[in-house]
């Protein structure tokens, strides 16, 4: 007994994983406890097809058809008179680069909406160097699985980003979209609020008596795919088992790193769940709901308490991380950066 | 008779005024350095010391942390003045500037929470650190207008001395819990320690070590009843959601290869475990999604792409993420007839 009192099985991560077959038998196994007795087989849940969304890279662009490099091979789709696109601003379709990363909103055949290169940083400012510079750049430190990255911020989107993030100096937190390049990120947009408090302190969520009330209301966001296949519908959520998935609660050894496993559960109270887990989050905002696995570890969204404004304010707090692909399927626009989501679980 | 009666209830009635006015001292001691330890704590809890404090959201950025400070450093030696000049040692001068400025302290504070409710109405005043979040109402304005008064009339109170018979001594006691009780009534610090007292957690937000379900597994009838079905009992797979955790072992039952896997609710005490069999052979193709970067068919990136995700290390030089390891040549997508053979059934308790 004693030593399986240590039991530690290493990481639940589905990139990191070697055996990743181990998640996806995890709704049989739930099935064989909890399942009915007349032998009907409830097998493996089928994870949902994107219907709207199709990632990919761009292979050619002409003015009436796009093709695209997916992960299931070559995809054309039509442009019409109403497509639109974004790459930093809102460009005509014909502006896309070959290579450029993209995630297409369509409709059968027909491209409604087109996101290419959207990037996004969420994380702490490490180091802000604005000396003499037109460009101003930080060092954003966005969690121990997805590192360090570098953010520069032009002098026309400064003055729209410190509207709302007044504080860009170390130990602050930021959360900024705009365009991928090589290497940096070209913040153009704010996606929330500054929270006044340093990274690391979220304000102490309300004490919860009985059981969760069930489903739980907050924003849901999404961040850039990483390591992840681009194509992957999923979101990283806040609130892993902390006994069986990775939480490293170091002290941090740099000043102004904040390790957001060592930050507290955050501002919004969700149930423990485990990577593999499935959950229904429902998009208040375009009124569609999925069901979608939990993939990965998303403990950086407890470090932000904020609403969401897209159609009327939403509760505190971050109940979601989706992948770019989920987020676009569930009808959001990725220069919004979020939208009002509810979350309920789904056996 | 009648004169001697007056004097005596004169006396009397001048020594309980006397009495009441100077326990005000040792209650405005205690109630300062306790809303200042309490600031102090959630001070250094949050990392910052203007964090919870309500009024110094009125003041411009620059301004608020050394009003914090200010705030801090004005209870503590107040409250500390208070208790060393009550006694004979600093009567007189030192003893009555002390009480007046701890009449001014409780007047500004009362100044401010009023402006307080009318600029930010869902702020909390942070009087008494964490306790204090909730919007400041008439209680706190009451609470605040109470103690200045208090201050006030301990202005000029001579020095204290012990009392002089037991019943003096338990009109004083009496007076201090009277006192007590009314600021306990005009506080609601009082109803969040009551319910951070009765609190406990829901089943799905406890944390629960692994050690604990494993010895309330060992010690519940589904496992006696498995057992012996088992091959190892090391768990090959442990997870969790909500208020159930799932730990899977490999087992042998009726010479077919099986997966035994447990249920335990996460309660710390007689957790009730249910149970399950599982045969791995049959099952559907493993669902893409749960399958790493690499296993995608095509996976080469057209000519021309961006680089993926380089994430940069410390100071700016490209580090690129070490490589993956290889797949095993067994864990590849594939279809299994839809004709399958599996046995299953679930034990309660």
């Amino acid at each position: 007994m004693r030593r399986n009192a240590e039991f530690r099985h290493g990481c639940d991560d589905l990139i990191e994983s070697a055996t990743p077959l181990r998640f996806a038998r995890r709704p049989l196994l739930r099935a064989a406890v909890f399942g009915r007795h007349d032998g009907t087989y409830r097998g493996l849940w089928d994870p949902p097809a994107a219907l709207s969304a199709l990632t990919g890279h761009v292979l050619d662009v002409s003015p009436h058809i796009i093709v695209l490099h997916t992960a299931g091979g070559e995809q054309r789709l039509t442009l019409s008179s109403r497509t639109t696109a974004w790459r930093g601003s809102a460009v005509p379709p014909a502006a896309l680069r070959t290579g450029d990363l993209v995630v297409v909103r369509r409709r059968s055949n027909v491209a409604d909406r087109i996101w290419a290169q959207a990037g996004r940083a969420t994380g702490t400012i490490l180091e802000a160097d604005s000396g003499g510079l037109p460009v101003t750049r930080l060092l954003v430190d966005e969690g121990p699985a997805k590192g360090r990255r570098i953010v520069e911020i032009g002098e026309g989107p400064l003055r729209q980003i410190q509207v709302r993030f007044p504080r860009l100096e170390p130990g602050y937190l930021i959360d900024v979209i705009g365009l991928r390049h090589d290497g940096y990120l070209q913040a153009l947009t704010p996606a929330t609020s500054q929270p006044p408090y340093r990274a690391g302190h979220p304000p102490a969520p309300p004490l919860v008596s009985g059981h969760i009330s069930v489903p739980v209301s907050g924003t849901a966001v999404w961040h850039e795919p990483g390591e992840e296949p681009p194509g992957l519908l999923g979101l990283a959520y806040p609130a892993l088992d902390p006994e069986t998935n990775c939480e490293r609660a170091t002290a941090p050894i740099e000043p102004y790193v904040v390790d957001p496993h060592a930050a507290g559960t955050g501002c919004v109270r969700l149930p423990y769940l485990s990577v593999g887990s499935t959950v229904r989050v429902r998009n208040e905002c375009a009124d569609r709901s999925a069901v979608l696995p939990v993939t990965s570890c998303g403990a950086s969204s407890r470090l932000f308490c904020d609403r969401c404004v897209q159609c009327g304010t939403s509760l505190r707090g971050r109940i979601a991380d989706l992948t770019m692909t989920a987020f676009v399927e569930l009808g959001g626009n990725l220069e919004d950066g979020c939208f009002n989501a509810t979350l309920t679980m789904a056996a | 008779m009648s004169v001697a009666a007056v004097h005596l209830f004169g006396e009397a009635g001048g020594n309980a005024l006397t009495a009441a006015r100077a326990v005000q001292i040792p209650v405005l001691a205690v109630l300062l350095l306790g809303g200042c330890a309490a600031k102090v704590r959630r001070a250094v809890s949050a990392n910052s010391v203007e964090a919870g404090i309500g009024p110094t959201a009125m003041f411009p950025l620059g301004l608020r942390r050394p009003m914090a400070v200010a705030l801090f450093a004005g209870e503590f030696f107040l409250g500390v003045g208070l208790a060393v000049t009550a006694g004979r040692f600093g009567a007189g001068l030192p003893a009555m500037a002390i009480r007046s400025a701890t009449a001014l302290l409780f007047a500004m504070a009362v100044g401010a929470l009023h402006v307080l409710r009318g600029r930010r109405p869902a702020a909390g005043c942070g009087c008494f650190g964490d306790l204090s979040d909730m919007p400041v109402g008439w209680r706190t304005m009451a609470r605040a207008v109470l103690l200045c008064a208090a201050a006030v009339a301990a202005i000029g109170v001579p020095a204290l001395h012990k009392p002089a018979s037991a019943t003096q001594a338990l009109v004083v006691l009496a007076a201090v819990a009277a006192e007590f009780l009314v600021l306990a009534a005009l506080s609601p610090e009082v109803g969040e320690i009551m319910v951070r007292l009765g609190y406990s957690e829901p089943c799905e937000l406890r944390r629960l070590p692994v050690s604990r379900t494993l010895a309330a597994l060992r010690a519940s009838a589904p496992w006696r009843r498995y057992r012996h079905y088992l091959v190892s009992t090391d768990p090959i797979d442990v997870w969790r959601e909500g208020c159930w955790r799932y730990v899977v072992f490999p087992g042998l039952l009726a010479s077919r290869r099986v997966e035994v896997v447990f249920a335990v609710y996460l309660k710390p005490r007689r957790a009730p475990v249910r149970a399950g069999v599982l045969d791995p052979t049959a099952e559907k193709h493993v669902p893409a999604v749960f399958l790493p970067a690499h296993a995608f068919p095509a996976a080469a990136v057209p000519p021309g792409a961006a680089s993926p995700n380089v994430v940069p290390g410390a100071r700016g030089d490209t580090a690129v993420p070490p490589p993956r390891r290889p797949l095993p040549a067994t864990l590849q997508v594939f279809p299994v007839p839809r004709t399958f053979r599996r046995r299953w059934h679930s034990a309660d308790l």
